[in-house]
Protein backbone atom coordinates (compact mmCIF):
# COMPACT_ATOMS: atom_id res chain seq x y z
CA UNK A 1 0.00 0.00 0.00
CA UNK A 2 3.07 2.16 0.18
CA UNK A 3 5.63 3.89 -1.53
CA UNK A 4 8.43 4.89 0.72
CA UNK A 5 11.43 7.03 -0.31
CA UNK A 6 13.35 6.19 2.64
CA UNK A 7 15.27 9.31 1.98
CA UNK A 8 12.09 11.06 3.35
CA UNK A 9 11.49 11.07 6.48
CA UNK A 10 8.56 9.04 8.15
CA UNK A 11 6.84 12.19 9.73
CA UNK A 12 3.00 12.91 10.33
CA UNK A 13 1.33 14.79 7.73
CA UNK A 14 1.28 18.37 8.76
CA UNK A 15 5.11 18.56 9.46
CA UNK A 16 5.55 17.11 6.09
CA UNK A 17 3.62 19.59 4.55
CA UNK A 18 5.47 22.57 5.86
CA UNK A 19 8.87 20.90 5.13
CA UNK A 20 7.61 20.52 1.40
CA UNK A 21 6.58 23.99 1.63
CA UNK A 22 9.73 24.74 2.61
CA UNK A 23 11.82 22.44 0.02
CA UNK A 24 9.66 23.42 -2.87
CA UNK A 25 9.06 27.48 -1.63
CA UNK A 26 11.39 28.35 -4.53
CA UNK A 27 9.31 26.37 -7.53
CA UNK A 28 6.37 28.15 -6.00
CA UNK A 29 8.12 31.43 -6.29
CA UNK A 30 9.02 30.95 -9.84
CA UNK A 31 5.76 29.57 -11.01
CA UNK A 32 4.53 32.68 -9.72
CA UNK A 33 7.39 34.99 -11.83
CA UNK A 34 6.42 32.94 -14.53
CA UNK A 35 3.11 33.60 -14.39
CA UNK A 36 3.51 37.05 -14.03
CA UNK A 37 6.02 37.23 -16.89
CA UNK A 38 4.05 35.14 -19.57
CA UNK A 39 0.58 37.30 -18.63
CA UNK A 40 2.60 40.43 -19.38
CA UNK A 41 4.92 39.20 -21.73
CA UNK A 42 4.83 40.72 -25.56
CA UNK A 43 2.31 43.63 -24.48
CA UNK A 44 3.64 47.17 -24.38
CA UNK A 45 2.60 48.23 -21.19
CA UNK A 46 3.50 45.09 -19.58
CA UNK A 47 2.77 45.05 -15.92
CA UNK A 48 0.87 48.32 -15.89
CA UNK A 49 -2.26 46.75 -17.09
CA UNK A 50 -2.65 45.18 -13.85
CA UNK A 51 -3.38 48.73 -12.97
CA UNK A 52 -4.95 50.12 -15.72
CA UNK A 53 -7.35 47.51 -16.12
CA UNK A 54 -9.60 47.98 -12.98
CA UNK A 55 -8.82 51.38 -13.55
CA UNK A 56 -10.62 51.90 -16.63
CA UNK A 57 -13.15 49.24 -15.64
CA UNK A 58 -14.58 51.44 -12.54
CA UNK A 59 -14.30 54.38 -13.98
CA UNK A 60 -16.77 53.12 -17.55
CA UNK A 61 -18.69 52.15 -14.71
CA UNK A 62 -18.85 54.67 -12.03
CA UNK A 63 -19.66 56.86 -15.94
CA UNK A 64 -22.23 55.08 -16.72
CA UNK A 65 -23.79 53.92 -13.75
CA UNK A 66 -23.13 57.96 -12.15
CA UNK A 67 -25.07 59.57 -14.67
CA UNK A 68 -27.89 56.83 -14.81
CA UNK A 69 -29.06 57.06 -10.90
CA UNK A 70 -27.23 60.02 -9.50
CA UNK A 71 -27.14 58.11 -6.95
CA UNK A 72 -23.53 58.92 -5.28
CA UNK A 73 -21.05 61.59 -7.21
CA UNK A 74 -18.93 59.91 -9.72
CA UNK A 75 -15.29 60.02 -8.26
CA UNK A 76 -16.31 58.53 -5.18
CA UNK A 77 -18.31 55.78 -6.52
CA UNK A 78 -15.03 54.85 -8.78
CA UNK A 79 -13.27 54.31 -5.99
CA UNK A 80 -15.81 52.30 -4.26
CA UNK A 81 -16.13 50.06 -7.48
CA UNK A 82 -12.54 49.92 -8.26
CA UNK A 83 -12.21 48.67 -4.30
CA UNK A 84 -14.48 46.32 -4.67
CA UNK A 85 -13.06 44.97 -8.64
CA UNK A 86 -9.27 44.16 -7.17
CA UNK A 87 -10.65 41.76 -4.41
CA UNK A 88 -13.39 40.28 -6.91
CA UNK A 89 -10.88 39.77 -9.55
CA UNK A 90 -8.50 38.16 -7.41
CA UNK A 91 -11.42 35.59 -6.64
CA UNK A 92 -12.64 35.41 -9.62
CA UNK A 93 -8.97 34.15 -11.19
CA UNK A 94 -8.35 32.11 -8.60
CA UNK A 95 -11.77 30.20 -9.26
CA UNK A 96 -11.46 29.94 -13.03
CA UNK A 97 -7.98 29.46 -13.52
CA UNK A 98 -7.28 26.84 -10.55
CA UNK A 99 -9.43 24.45 -12.09
CA UNK A 100 -6.46 23.67 -14.13
CA UNK A 101 -4.21 24.07 -11.97
CA UNK A 102 -3.26 20.53 -11.95
CA UNK A 103 -4.28 19.52 -15.45
CA UNK A 104 -1.45 22.19 -16.50
CA UNK A 105 1.03 21.14 -14.14
CA UNK A 106 0.58 17.71 -15.69
CA UNK A 107 4.44 17.68 -16.70
CA UNK A 108 6.02 18.50 -13.75
CA UNK A 109 3.23 15.82 -11.87
CA UNK A 110 4.37 13.11 -14.21
CA UNK A 111 8.14 14.17 -14.39
CA UNK A 112 9.27 14.06 -10.42
CA UNK A 113 7.60 13.37 -7.34
CA UNK A 114 6.66 16.87 -6.31
CA UNK A 115 3.93 17.65 -4.04
CA UNK A 116 0.51 18.95 -5.79
CA UNK A 117 -0.15 21.72 -3.57
CA UNK A 118 2.64 23.83 -4.60
CA UNK A 119 0.69 24.38 -7.78
CA UNK A 120 -2.08 24.40 -5.96
CA UNK A 121 -0.95 27.69 -4.43
CA UNK A 122 0.26 28.59 -7.74
CA UNK A 123 -2.58 31.15 -8.90
CA UNK A 124 -3.85 32.72 -4.97
CA UNK A 125 -0.05 33.74 -5.26
CA UNK A 126 -0.59 35.28 -8.55
CA UNK A 127 -3.31 36.75 -8.06
CA UNK A 128 -1.80 38.34 -4.73
CA UNK A 129 0.68 40.29 -6.24
CA UNK A 130 -1.78 41.20 -9.42
CA UNK A 131 -4.37 42.45 -6.37
CA UNK A 132 -1.20 44.24 -4.59
CA UNK A 133 -0.37 46.20 -8.03
CA UNK A 134 -4.71 46.78 -8.13
CA UNK A 135 -4.32 48.08 -4.82
CA UNK A 136 -1.49 50.36 -5.90
CA UNK A 137 -3.49 50.98 -8.35
CA UNK A 138 -6.21 52.50 -6.44
CA UNK A 139 -3.82 54.70 -3.99
CA UNK A 140 -3.01 56.11 -6.77
CA UNK A 141 -6.44 56.75 -7.79
CA UNK A 142 -7.13 58.30 -3.89
CA UNK A 143 -3.88 60.47 -3.94
CA UNK A 144 -5.20 62.10 -7.28
CA UNK A 145 -8.89 62.29 -5.63
CA UNK A 146 -7.52 63.47 -2.74
CA UNK A 147 -10.02 61.59 -0.70
CA UNK A 148 -7.03 59.66 1.17
CA UNK A 149 -8.39 57.41 4.24
CA UNK A 150 -8.97 59.14 7.71
CA UNK A 151 -6.23 58.61 9.98
CA UNK A 152 -6.73 56.18 13.24
CA UNK A 153 -5.82 52.52 13.94
CA UNK A 154 -8.10 50.83 11.46
CA UNK A 155 -5.20 51.86 9.16
CA UNK A 156 -3.66 48.82 10.85
CA UNK A 157 -5.75 46.51 9.28
CA UNK A 158 -5.13 46.85 5.80
CA UNK A 159 -1.74 44.66 5.64
CA UNK A 160 -3.71 41.96 7.18
CA UNK A 161 -5.78 41.61 4.72
CA UNK A 162 -3.55 40.60 1.95
CA UNK A 163 -2.74 37.85 4.25
CA UNK A 164 -6.67 36.96 4.81
CA UNK A 165 -7.35 36.94 1.10
CA UNK A 166 -4.78 34.18 0.36
CA UNK A 167 -5.56 32.30 3.47
CA UNK A 168 -8.72 32.18 1.52
CA UNK A 169 -7.74 31.86 -1.77
CA UNK A 170 -5.56 28.86 -1.16
CA UNK A 171 -8.45 26.96 -0.07
CA UNK A 172 -10.92 27.83 -2.45
CA UNK A 173 -7.95 27.06 -5.36
CA UNK A 174 -7.43 23.73 -3.61
CA UNK A 175 -10.97 22.53 -3.94
CA UNK A 176 -11.71 23.79 -7.38
CA UNK A 177 -8.21 22.21 -8.67
CA UNK A 178 -9.56 18.53 -6.99
CA UNK A 179 -12.98 19.10 -8.36
CA UNK A 180 -11.37 20.40 -12.10
CA UNK A 181 -9.68 17.53 -12.25
CA UNK A 182 -12.22 15.02 -11.42
CA UNK A 183 -15.23 16.83 -13.41
CA UNK A 184 -14.39 18.61 -16.13
CA UNK A 185 -17.74 20.52 -16.22
CA UNK A 186 -17.19 22.47 -12.97
CA UNK A 187 -15.66 24.91 -15.96
CA UNK A 188 -18.96 25.88 -17.18
CA UNK A 189 -20.68 25.23 -13.68
CA UNK A 190 -18.22 27.93 -11.99
CA UNK A 191 -18.54 29.98 -14.82
CA UNK A 192 -22.23 30.58 -14.32
CA UNK A 193 -21.93 30.83 -10.53
CA UNK A 194 -19.20 33.50 -10.78
CA UNK A 195 -21.34 35.43 -12.98
CA UNK A 196 -24.23 34.96 -10.51
CA UNK A 197 -22.28 35.74 -7.62
CA UNK A 198 -21.39 38.85 -8.88
CA UNK A 199 -24.64 40.45 -8.85
CA UNK A 200 -24.79 39.53 -5.07
CA UNK A 201 -21.53 40.97 -4.23
CA UNK A 202 -20.54 44.54 -2.92
CA UNK A 203 -18.68 45.05 -6.11
CA UNK A 204 -20.86 47.94 -8.01
CA UNK A 205 -24.19 46.78 -5.71
CA UNK A 206 -24.35 49.82 -2.86
CA UNK A 207 -23.58 48.19 0.82
CA UNK A 208 -27.16 49.39 1.40
CA UNK A 209 -28.89 47.80 -0.92
CA UNK A 210 -26.86 44.03 0.84
CA UNK A 211 -27.60 45.39 4.24
CA UNK A 212 -31.45 45.34 4.00
CA UNK A 213 -33.65 43.09 6.00
CA UNK A 214 -34.67 40.77 3.41
CA UNK A 215 -31.19 40.41 1.47
CA UNK A 216 -29.22 40.17 4.79
CA UNK A 217 -28.84 36.58 4.47
CA UNK A 218 -26.39 36.97 1.49
CA UNK A 219 -23.79 38.14 3.64
CA UNK A 220 -23.40 34.78 5.30
CA UNK A 221 -24.17 32.66 2.42
CA UNK A 222 -21.49 35.03 0.01
CA UNK A 223 -17.93 35.32 1.83
CA UNK A 224 -17.46 38.03 -0.68
CA UNK A 225 -19.43 39.98 0.65
CA UNK A 226 -17.66 39.89 4.70
CA UNK A 227 -14.41 39.94 2.36
CA UNK A 228 -14.84 42.75 0.41
CA UNK A 229 -16.01 44.82 3.34
CA UNK A 230 -13.21 43.71 5.03
CA UNK A 231 -10.82 45.55 2.75
CA UNK A 232 -12.89 48.72 1.78
CA UNK A 233 -13.51 48.92 5.57
CA UNK A 234 -10.19 50.53 6.76
CA UNK A 235 -9.11 51.63 2.98
CA UNK A 236 -12.06 53.86 1.93
CA UNK A 237 -14.69 53.75 4.28
CA UNK A 238 -11.92 54.94 7.41
CA UNK A 239 -13.15 52.70 10.04
CA UNK A 240 -12.37 49.50 11.86
CA UNK A 241 -13.75 45.86 10.66
CA UNK A 242 -17.23 44.91 11.48
CA UNK A 243 -17.50 42.09 14.32
CA UNK A 244 -20.39 40.04 12.72
CA UNK A 245 -18.05 40.45 9.47
CA UNK A 246 -15.22 38.99 11.02
CA UNK A 247 -16.91 36.37 12.16
CA UNK A 248 -18.61 35.27 9.35
CA UNK A 249 -15.49 35.11 7.53
CA UNK A 250 -13.80 33.23 9.95
CA UNK A 251 -16.40 30.73 10.02
CA UNK A 252 -15.82 30.52 5.79
CA UNK A 253 -12.23 30.28 6.20
CA UNK A 254 -12.33 27.48 9.20
CA UNK A 255 -14.91 25.38 6.63
CA UNK A 256 -12.90 25.84 3.50
CA UNK A 257 -9.84 24.81 5.08
CA UNK A 258 -11.32 21.72 6.48
CA UNK A 259 -13.05 20.45 3.31
CA UNK A 260 -9.75 21.40 0.73
CA UNK A 261 -7.50 18.84 3.88
CA UNK A 262 -10.26 16.55 3.18
CA UNK A 263 -10.82 16.44 -0.24
CA UNK A 264 -6.61 16.62 -0.50
CA UNK A 265 -6.27 13.70 2.02
CA UNK A 266 -9.18 11.75 0.11
CA UNK A 267 -7.70 12.08 -3.24
CA UNK A 268 -3.86 11.44 -2.84
CA UNK A 269 -1.87 10.85 -5.01
CA UNK A 270 -4.34 9.15 -7.11
CA UNK A 271 -5.26 12.07 -8.65
CA UNK A 272 -2.51 11.82 -10.77
CA UNK A 273 -4.47 9.01 -13.18
CA UNK A 274 -7.15 11.71 -13.95
CA UNK A 275 -4.55 14.25 -15.16
CA UNK B 1 16.65 -12.24 0.87
CA UNK B 2 20.23 -11.37 2.28
CA UNK B 3 20.14 -8.57 0.31
CA UNK B 4 17.13 -7.17 1.47
CA UNK B 5 18.18 -6.90 4.68
CA UNK B 6 21.02 -5.27 4.14
CA UNK B 7 19.17 -2.62 2.66
CA UNK B 8 16.99 -2.08 5.45
CA UNK B 9 19.99 -2.07 8.14
CA UNK B 10 20.86 0.68 5.75
CA UNK B 11 17.71 2.73 5.68
CA UNK B 12 17.84 3.37 9.21
CA UNK B 13 21.56 4.74 8.92
CA UNK B 14 20.22 7.11 6.19
CA UNK B 15 17.34 8.16 8.42
CA UNK B 16 19.24 9.16 11.04
CA UNK B 17 21.69 11.58 9.20
CA UNK B 18 19.11 12.44 6.86
CA UNK B 19 20.12 16.30 7.20
CA UNK B 20 23.77 15.38 6.39
CA UNK B 21 23.13 12.99 3.77
CA UNK B 22 20.94 15.31 2.20
CA UNK B 23 24.21 18.33 2.09
CA UNK B 24 27.06 15.19 0.95
CA UNK B 25 24.56 12.87 -1.36
CA UNK B 26 27.54 12.09 -3.34
CA UNK B 27 29.05 10.85 -0.11
CA UNK B 28 25.98 8.69 0.44
CA UNK B 29 25.96 7.25 -3.06
CA UNK B 30 29.54 5.83 -2.65
CA UNK B 31 28.18 3.07 0.06
CA UNK B 32 26.81 0.59 -1.86
CA UNK B 33 24.48 -1.20 0.55
CA UNK B 34 22.60 2.18 1.85
CA UNK B 35 21.19 2.45 -2.31
CA UNK B 36 18.42 -0.09 -3.28
CA UNK B 37 14.96 -0.84 -4.71
CA UNK B 38 12.87 -3.22 -3.51
CA UNK B 39 9.91 -3.91 -4.96
CA UNK B 40 7.45 -6.55 -3.41
CA UNK B 41 3.87 -7.80 -4.50
CA UNK B 42 3.20 -4.26 -6.41
CA UNK B 43 0.16 -3.76 -8.22
CA UNK B 44 -0.77 -0.85 -9.47
CA UNK B 45 -4.23 0.35 -11.27
CA UNK B 46 -5.38 2.82 -13.64
CA UNK B 47 -8.92 3.64 -12.59
CA UNK B 48 -11.01 4.09 -16.01
CA UNK B 49 -14.02 4.63 -14.68
CA UNK B 50 -14.30 6.99 -12.24
CA UNK B 51 -11.94 9.71 -14.02
CA UNK B 52 -12.03 9.18 -17.63
CA UNK B 53 -15.93 8.35 -17.49
CA UNK B 54 -16.74 10.22 -14.11
CA UNK B 55 -19.28 13.14 -14.47
CA UNK B 56 -20.79 15.12 -12.28
CA UNK B 57 -23.85 14.23 -13.12
CA UNK B 58 -23.05 10.65 -11.58
CA UNK B 59 -21.11 11.67 -9.03
CA UNK B 60 -24.68 13.84 -7.51
CA UNK B 61 -26.63 11.20 -8.93
CA UNK B 62 -24.86 8.48 -6.70
CA UNK B 63 -25.25 10.62 -3.56
CA UNK B 64 -29.04 9.97 -3.86
CA UNK B 65 -28.54 6.58 -3.90
CA UNK B 66 -28.77 6.17 -7.66
CA UNK B 67 -26.78 3.69 -9.30
CA UNK B 68 -24.87 4.12 -12.83
CA UNK B 69 -27.05 1.31 -15.23
CA UNK B 70 -23.89 1.10 -17.23
CA UNK B 71 -21.18 -0.98 -15.37
CA UNK B 72 -18.36 0.70 -13.63
CA UNK B 73 -15.57 -0.20 -16.22
CA UNK B 74 -13.34 -0.79 -13.31
CA UNK B 75 -9.19 -0.37 -13.44
CA UNK B 76 -6.70 -1.43 -15.88
CA UNK B 77 -4.24 -3.48 -14.21
CA UNK B 78 -1.07 -1.87 -15.08
CA UNK B 79 1.31 -3.73 -12.52
CA UNK B 80 0.41 -6.94 -11.70
CA UNK B 81 2.43 -8.35 -8.37
CA UNK B 82 5.77 -7.26 -9.41
CA UNK B 83 8.81 -8.47 -7.05
CA UNK B 84 11.99 -7.20 -8.04
CA UNK B 85 15.32 -5.91 -6.47
CA UNK B 86 17.93 -4.08 -7.44
CA UNK B 87 20.91 -3.12 -6.21
CA UNK B 88 23.31 -0.32 -5.85
CA UNK B 89 25.58 -0.44 -9.39
CA UNK B 90 22.96 -2.18 -11.35
CA UNK B 91 22.30 -1.49 -14.91
CA UNK B 92 19.02 -2.65 -15.46
CA UNK B 93 17.11 -2.55 -18.52
CA UNK B 94 12.91 -2.91 -19.44
CA UNK B 95 12.22 -4.23 -22.33
CA UNK B 96 8.39 -5.49 -23.82
CA UNK B 97 5.66 -4.29 -25.95
CA UNK B 98 3.66 -1.29 -25.95
CA UNK B 99 1.43 -0.91 -22.76
CA UNK B 100 3.80 -3.79 -20.88
CA UNK B 101 4.36 -1.69 -18.03
CA UNK B 102 7.57 -0.41 -18.33
CA UNK B 103 6.81 3.44 -18.21
CA UNK B 104 4.10 2.54 -15.38
CA UNK B 105 6.79 1.03 -13.35
CA UNK B 106 9.07 3.57 -14.10
CA UNK B 107 6.60 6.31 -12.58
CA UNK B 108 6.00 3.97 -9.71
CA UNK B 109 9.41 3.78 -8.96
CA UNK B 110 10.00 7.35 -9.13
CA UNK B 111 7.09 7.87 -6.33
CA UNK B 112 5.28 9.21 -9.07
CA UNK B 113 1.65 6.74 -9.40
CA UNK B 114 0.48 5.30 -6.59
CA UNK B 115 0.58 2.17 -5.90
CA UNK B 116 -2.87 -0.05 -5.77
CA UNK B 117 -1.13 -2.83 -3.08
CA UNK B 118 1.82 -4.10 -2.37
CA UNK B 119 5.17 -2.21 -1.69
CA UNK B 120 8.09 -0.09 -2.91
CA UNK B 121 11.28 1.08 -1.32
CA UNK B 122 13.20 3.35 -2.68
CA UNK B 123 16.73 4.67 -1.37
CA UNK B 124 18.86 7.38 -3.03
CA UNK B 125 17.96 10.20 -4.56
CA UNK B 126 16.05 9.98 -7.55
CA UNK B 127 16.50 11.52 -11.28
CA UNK B 128 13.52 11.07 -13.73
CA UNK B 129 13.72 11.32 -17.52
CA UNK B 130 10.47 10.20 -17.97
CA UNK B 131 8.46 11.72 -20.62
CA UNK B 132 10.78 14.82 -22.93
CA UNK B 133 8.08 17.11 -23.56
CA UNK B 134 7.43 16.95 -19.95
CA UNK B 135 8.23 19.54 -17.11
CA UNK B 136 8.64 22.79 -18.85
CA UNK B 137 7.53 25.97 -19.29
CA UNK B 138 7.29 26.79 -23.52
CA UNK B 139 7.05 30.28 -23.08
CA UNK B 140 9.80 30.50 -20.96
CA UNK B 141 13.76 30.40 -22.60
CA UNK B 142 15.31 27.37 -21.95
CA UNK B 143 17.83 29.22 -19.10
CA UNK B 144 14.39 29.77 -17.26
CA UNK B 145 13.33 26.01 -17.51
CA UNK B 146 16.70 24.97 -15.84
CA UNK B 147 15.56 26.60 -12.90
CA UNK B 148 11.84 25.27 -13.10
CA UNK B 149 13.34 21.85 -13.58
CA UNK B 150 15.96 22.08 -11.24
CA UNK B 151 13.71 23.55 -8.91
CA UNK B 152 10.93 20.89 -9.03
CA UNK B 153 14.09 18.35 -8.27
CA UNK B 154 14.46 20.48 -4.91
CA UNK B 155 17.70 22.35 -5.66
CA UNK B 156 17.24 26.27 -4.44
CA UNK B 157 18.04 29.08 -6.91
CA UNK B 158 21.30 29.55 -5.21
CA UNK B 159 22.55 25.63 -5.72
CA UNK B 160 21.20 26.26 -9.46
CA UNK B 161 23.00 28.76 -10.59
CA UNK B 162 26.24 27.51 -9.55
CA UNK B 163 25.38 24.66 -11.90
CA UNK B 164 23.51 26.37 -14.41
CA UNK B 165 26.54 27.19 -16.44
CA UNK B 166 28.09 24.12 -16.84
CA UNK B 167 24.02 22.54 -17.47
CA UNK B 168 24.17 25.02 -20.20
CA UNK B 169 27.73 23.93 -21.38
CA UNK B 170 26.20 20.44 -21.22
CA UNK B 171 23.01 20.66 -23.18
CA UNK B 172 25.59 22.58 -25.69
CA UNK B 173 22.21 24.25 -27.35
CA UNK B 174 23.96 27.81 -28.58
CA UNK B 175 21.85 30.55 -28.54
CA UNK B 176 18.70 29.05 -28.44
CA UNK B 177 19.29 28.67 -24.22
CA UNK B 178 18.20 32.28 -24.48
CA UNK B 179 14.68 31.71 -26.49
CA UNK B 180 11.30 30.10 -25.67
CA UNK B 181 11.28 26.49 -25.66
CA UNK B 182 8.40 26.54 -28.04
CA UNK B 183 11.15 27.51 -30.76
CA UNK B 184 12.84 23.96 -29.60
CA UNK B 185 13.22 20.52 -31.89
CA UNK B 186 12.04 17.35 -29.49
CA UNK B 187 16.51 17.04 -30.11
CA UNK B 188 16.62 20.32 -27.72
CA UNK B 189 14.21 19.39 -25.36
CA UNK B 190 15.91 16.48 -24.75
CA UNK B 191 19.40 17.66 -24.66
CA UNK B 192 18.26 20.36 -21.84
CA UNK B 193 16.17 17.57 -19.86
CA UNK B 194 19.12 15.41 -20.04
CA UNK B 195 21.56 17.89 -18.53
CA UNK B 196 19.46 19.27 -15.74
CA UNK B 197 17.71 15.70 -14.40
CA UNK B 198 21.40 14.13 -14.42
CA UNK B 199 23.74 17.38 -13.60
CA UNK B 200 23.30 17.01 -9.65
CA UNK B 201 24.02 13.07 -9.97
CA UNK B 202 21.21 11.10 -8.69
CA UNK B 203 21.74 8.06 -6.97
CA UNK B 204 18.73 6.80 -8.98
CA UNK B 205 18.67 7.51 -12.63
CA UNK B 206 15.34 6.41 -14.52
CA UNK B 207 14.76 7.00 -18.08
CA UNK B 208 12.46 6.27 -20.21
CA UNK B 209 13.07 6.01 -23.85
CA UNK B 210 14.21 9.43 -24.90
CA UNK B 211 17.92 8.63 -26.81
CA UNK B 212 16.18 8.73 -29.93
CA UNK B 213 15.96 12.16 -30.32
CA UNK B 214 19.50 13.52 -29.44
CA UNK B 215 22.00 13.32 -32.76
CA UNK B 216 24.95 10.94 -32.63
CA UNK B 217 27.04 13.35 -30.68
CA UNK B 218 25.02 14.06 -28.01
CA UNK B 219 23.71 10.65 -27.74
CA UNK B 220 27.35 9.58 -26.71
CA UNK B 221 28.49 11.90 -24.48
CA UNK B 222 24.70 11.14 -22.90
CA UNK B 223 25.61 7.66 -22.40
CA UNK B 224 29.00 8.55 -21.07
CA UNK B 225 27.44 10.67 -18.34
CA UNK B 226 25.02 8.07 -17.61
CA UNK B 227 27.63 5.80 -17.43
CA UNK B 228 29.45 7.66 -15.32
CA UNK B 229 26.50 8.07 -12.53
CA UNK B 230 26.31 4.32 -12.56
CA UNK B 231 29.80 3.84 -11.91
CA UNK B 232 29.64 5.71 -9.14
CA UNK B 233 27.56 3.01 -7.45
CA UNK B 234 24.19 4.26 -8.47
CA UNK B 235 21.31 2.93 -10.10
CA UNK B 236 20.04 3.25 -13.88
CA UNK B 237 16.85 1.95 -14.82
CA UNK B 238 16.38 2.59 -18.72
CA UNK B 239 12.86 1.59 -20.38
CA UNK B 240 13.21 1.03 -24.03
CA UNK B 241 12.62 -0.87 -27.38
CA UNK B 242 16.22 -0.07 -28.63
CA UNK B 243 18.00 -3.56 -27.51
CA UNK B 244 21.07 -2.84 -29.36
CA UNK B 245 21.37 -0.06 -26.28
CA UNK B 246 20.42 -2.73 -23.60
CA UNK B 247 22.92 -4.63 -24.94
CA UNK B 248 25.93 -1.86 -24.73
CA UNK B 249 24.64 -0.25 -21.35
CA UNK B 250 22.93 -2.93 -19.41
CA UNK B 251 24.05 -6.08 -17.18
CA UNK B 252 20.29 -7.03 -16.80
CA UNK B 253 17.13 -6.90 -18.42
CA UNK B 254 13.46 -7.23 -17.13
CA UNK B 255 10.99 -8.51 -20.11
CA UNK B 256 7.74 -7.33 -18.90
CA UNK B 257 4.50 -7.78 -20.46
CA UNK B 258 0.84 -6.82 -19.54
CA UNK B 259 2.67 -5.70 -16.12
CA UNK B 260 4.15 -8.95 -15.12
CA UNK B 261 8.11 -10.44 -15.50
CA UNK B 262 8.43 -12.98 -18.24
CA UNK B 263 12.04 -13.37 -17.96
CA UNK B 264 14.79 -11.49 -15.11
CA UNK B 265 18.25 -12.26 -16.32
CA UNK B 266 21.58 -10.75 -18.53
CA UNK B 267 21.03 -9.65 -21.77
CA UNK B 268 22.48 -12.66 -23.48
CA UNK B 269 19.88 -15.26 -21.95
CA UNK B 270 17.00 -12.83 -22.10
CA UNK B 271 17.56 -11.29 -25.59
CA UNK B 272 17.67 -14.35 -27.80
CA UNK B 273 14.34 -15.21 -26.38
CA UNK B 274 12.97 -11.81 -26.37
CA UNK B 275 14.07 -11.26 -30.18
CA UNK B 276 12.78 -15.30 -30.98
CA UNK B 277 9.53 -14.44 -29.58
CA UNK B 278 8.78 -11.00 -31.14
CA UNK B 279 9.96 -12.26 -34.74
CA UNK B 280 7.75 -15.66 -34.63
CA UNK B 281 5.26 -14.02 -31.89
CA UNK B 282 5.51 -17.44 -30.20
CA UNK B 283 3.47 -17.62 -26.86
CA UNK B 284 4.76 -16.44 -24.14
CA UNK B 285 8.00 -18.56 -22.83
Amino acid sequence: MAYVNIRERQVPFAVRYISDLLAYRHLAWNLVGSDLRARFRRSYLGVLWAVIQPLAFSLTIALVWGSLFQAQSYWSFAIYVFSGMIVWEYFASVVSVSQDALINAEGYLKQTRVPFFIFQMRTPLTSMVIFLLGAVGLAILMLSLQSLPSWGEHLLLIPLFPVILVFFGIPVATIMSIAGTQFRDIKYISQILIQALFFVSPVMLGREVLDRPELNFLSFVNPLIPLINMFRDPVVNGQLWDKTEVLTLSFWLAGLWVVSIAMAVRAGRKLIFAL
Amino acid sequence: MARGSEIKSGLRIVENDDAQADSTSTALSRDLTKLGIEVTNARLTYPIGAYTRGSLKSAVLSLFGHRDKTPKAGFVEAIRGLNIRIAAGERVALIGHNGSGKSTLLRALAGIYPLASGEMKVVGRIGTLLDIGLGFESESTGRENIYYRGMTMGYSRKQLRVAEREIIEFADLGEFIDLPMRTYSSGMYVRLGFAVSTHFSPDILLVDEVFGAGDASFSRRALERMLNIVDNAGIFVLATHETSLVERVCQRVIWLDRGMIVRDGPPSLVLPEYYRYMAAETPLP
